[in-house]
């Protein structure tokens, strides 16, 4: 019967076009917020143009880490046309890698290796040359690495040259891989919410997709559990619990069908922030992402038992979604705030469910289940008492 | 049938329903009626679980209607004052969805019913475009979708055309005739004189008059009154 129930919730929902577009809207703006920040910090972003004349693996290799560093633009000319762009100051800041570069490397010999030209109006060469100095550092120590381990371990084993490559390219890919020091300038970018924890590899300036789609979630949750507004005016409030035996058979089967409409709208938003590389699909951000939906939902139930008109909804549902969302520092991090709103903030599902997904914990997913619960039997006795 | 022993219903301080007696027999239709405030629909909530008395017993069929809301609620069918229905979904979707939730498996019987309340053709049509008449016939028929043996019905044309009312009256009849139980409360004396067998008149909160048609016209100082009606409008005040 709750199925049953639920089924007709959802179609009921799936009647108006409005819903249709939340489900749809919600993707829509974040690809198109997202796009629109990745413009403007590509605007931000540090001119910078290299010559290579290298062209080995290892000039490729530094140019590519470079280009994905989110501070920086870069393009790669010849030498005429990287010093036309520095002496215009299309470009800040340039770097030419010589011939050679590769076999100095692999001898560890990194020594003014590389020549850095500025254009008169840079500021941010010193950022740049760290940037720049720790990727070429980074293959350095890999080789060093690597020869240290076949001087070490190729004259014990007496390797031939086949062998010798072999152990060479391992040693220096686990060296690679192990690559822990960062330039001392580089900025960690972080989720506005928390104060400890960053983002790893957000590959641009910080996202809006995870803020975005937190305050879209529970905008939306508000809008679909309208219903029981809706359905005491009709008196259907009254009536399907009286055809169907029990009131909680009708209020949770009401709230199952919001709730399947919800997990499809997170559903979406999570293959967005999927495909856009924005999530990490693993058990923790999944269940995360389940229970503040849940919580949601019974928190926007136990709502709208309150409420008697459908304006005054639209009104609820706006401050509770604007003030969670600017107290918990979803949108600017809440250390800027003062120590008392801080403190406030920390009670909003948004700063808990950044927590979890920064965290990868399940004991906060755990609680938003647990607080749910509570607010689904809380509503349940409200709202059966009145019907 | 139904039988009211010392009921009486409170809110706060305020006595809507005072110390009521009656005994309704089966297959009788009763009208119910009474000005605004004079306890109609509590009267009717009572009777059909919805709310619970204060004081004294009310039995449906020997049954406690406190204490067996469930098999109660198996023999009786209750039609709100408001066209409780959802009115984005067809005809047919809604009797549906009300025909699971009684646990109702038989769509050839209330299909049959469609067809004499001439619902059918409109099956697949959206509630909010139906007629106002059609609307309403559609929500008695939800409430006897599980074939119940007791029809509360709670002021069920309000705000409709005379002929549609005339339809669902001589339904209602028909329904009678079959031998349910109906209990109907309104304002429309015609639609009353029409359809009912007895009365029940109320005024605020007491119970004034329990008894037949024939009866009615010889209550109180409106006695002999060749007009319907007028005599009922003049007991009710």
């Amino acid at each position: 019967m709750v199925w049953t129930i639920a089924v007709t919730r959802i179609k009921l929902l799936l009647q108006s076009p409005w819903s249709w577009l939340g489900l749809i809207v919600p993707v829509l703006v974040l690809g198109f917020l997202d796009m629109s920040i990745e413009k403007t910090s590509d605007v931000t972003k540090i001119p910078v143009v290299i010559v290579d004349e290298d062209e080995t693996e290892y000039s490729k290799m530094v140019i590519d880490r470079v280009s994905k560093n989110p501070a920086v633009s870069v393009s790669v000319h010849n030498e005429e046309d990287a010093r036309n762009q520095i002496e215009t100051q299309k470009a800040a800041i340039g770097f030419f890698i010589p011939e050679g570069f590769m076999g100095s490397i692999q001898k560890n010999d990194e020594d003014e290796l590389v020549t850095m030209w500025l254009s008169s109006g840079s500021i941010s060469h010193g950022l740049v040359r760290e940037i720049f100095a720790s990727e070429v550092k980074r293959l350095s120590s890999n080789s060093y690495g690597a020869n240290t381990v076949l001087k070490t371990y190729g004259k014990s084993e007496k390797l031939d040259a086949e062998e010798q490559a072999r152990v060479w390219k391992d040693a220096w890919a686990y060296s690679d891989k192990h690559w822990e020091p960062k330039p001392l300038m580089t900025v960690d970018y972080k989720v506005g919410v928390t104060r400890e924890s960053s983002v790893k590899d957000t590959g641009g300036a910080a996202s809006v997709y995870v803020p975005g789609m937190l305050v879209l979630l529970m905008l939306f949750s508000f809008l679909y559990n309208s219903w029981p507004i809706k359905d005491r005016d009709s008196g259907m409030r009254s009536r399907v619990p009286y055809s169907a035996g029990r009131f909680s058979v009708y209020w949770f089967g009401n709230a199952l069908g919001v709730l399947l409409l919800q997990l499809t709208l997170l559903g979406l938003l999570f293959s967005y922030g999927w495909w856009r590389n924005e999530l990490t699909l693993n058990v923790a951000t999944i269940f995360g992402l389940i229970g503040y939906v849940l919580f949601l939902n019974a928190l926007s139930l136990l709502f709208a038992y309150f409420v008697h008109s459908n304006r005054t909804w639209q009104a609820i549902t706006l401050f509770v979604v604007l003030c969670t969302s600017l107290l918990s520092g979803t949108f600017f991090p809440s250390d800027e705030l003062s120590s008392f709103l801080q403190r406030a903030a920390e009670w909003t599902p948004q700063y808990w469910i950044v927590s979890s997904l920064n965290q990868e914990t399940l004991m906060i997913p755990l609680v938003f289940v647990g607080i749910s619960i509570v607010l689904y039997v809380l509503s349940t006795i409200k709202a059966g008492d009145n019907a | 049938m139904i039988a009211a022993e010392n009921l009486k219903k409170k809110f706060g301080r305020k006595e809507v329903l005072k110390e009521m007696n009656f005994f309704i027999e089966r297959g009788e239709t009763v009208g119910v009626v009474g000005p605004n405030g004079a306890g109609k629909s509590t009267l009717l909530k009572i009777l059909a679980t919805l709310m619970k008395g204060s004081r004294g017993t009310v039995q449906i069929d020997g049954l406690d209607v406190k204490k067996e809301q469930k098999k109660i609620r198996q023999k009786i069918g209750y039609v709100p004052q408001e066209i409780a229905v959802y009115h984005e979904l067809t005809t047919r979707e809604n009797l549906r969805f009300f025909a699971k939730l009684a646990k109702e498996s038989s769509e050839e019987r209330w299909m049959q019913r469609c067809e004499e309340w001439r619902l059918a053709e409109h099956l697949d049509k959206k509630v909010k475009h139906l007629s106002g008449g059609n609307q309403r016939k559609l929500n008695i028929l939800i409430a006897m979708l599980h074939d119940p043996d007791l029809l509360i019905l709670d002021e069920p044309t309000v705000g409709i055309d005379i002929s549609a009312k005339q339809e669902i009256v001589n339904d209602l009849r028909q329904l009678g005739r079959e031998g349910k139980t109906i209990l109907y409360s309104s304002h429309d004396a015609q639609e009353l004189e029409t359809l009912c067998t007895s009365f029940l008149i109320l005024k605020e909160g007491e119970l004034l008059f329990y008894g037949s048609k024939q009866k009615v016209r010889q209550f109180g100082s409106v006695a002999q009154s060749e007009n319907f009606a007028e005599t009922l409008g003049d007991i009710v005040g």
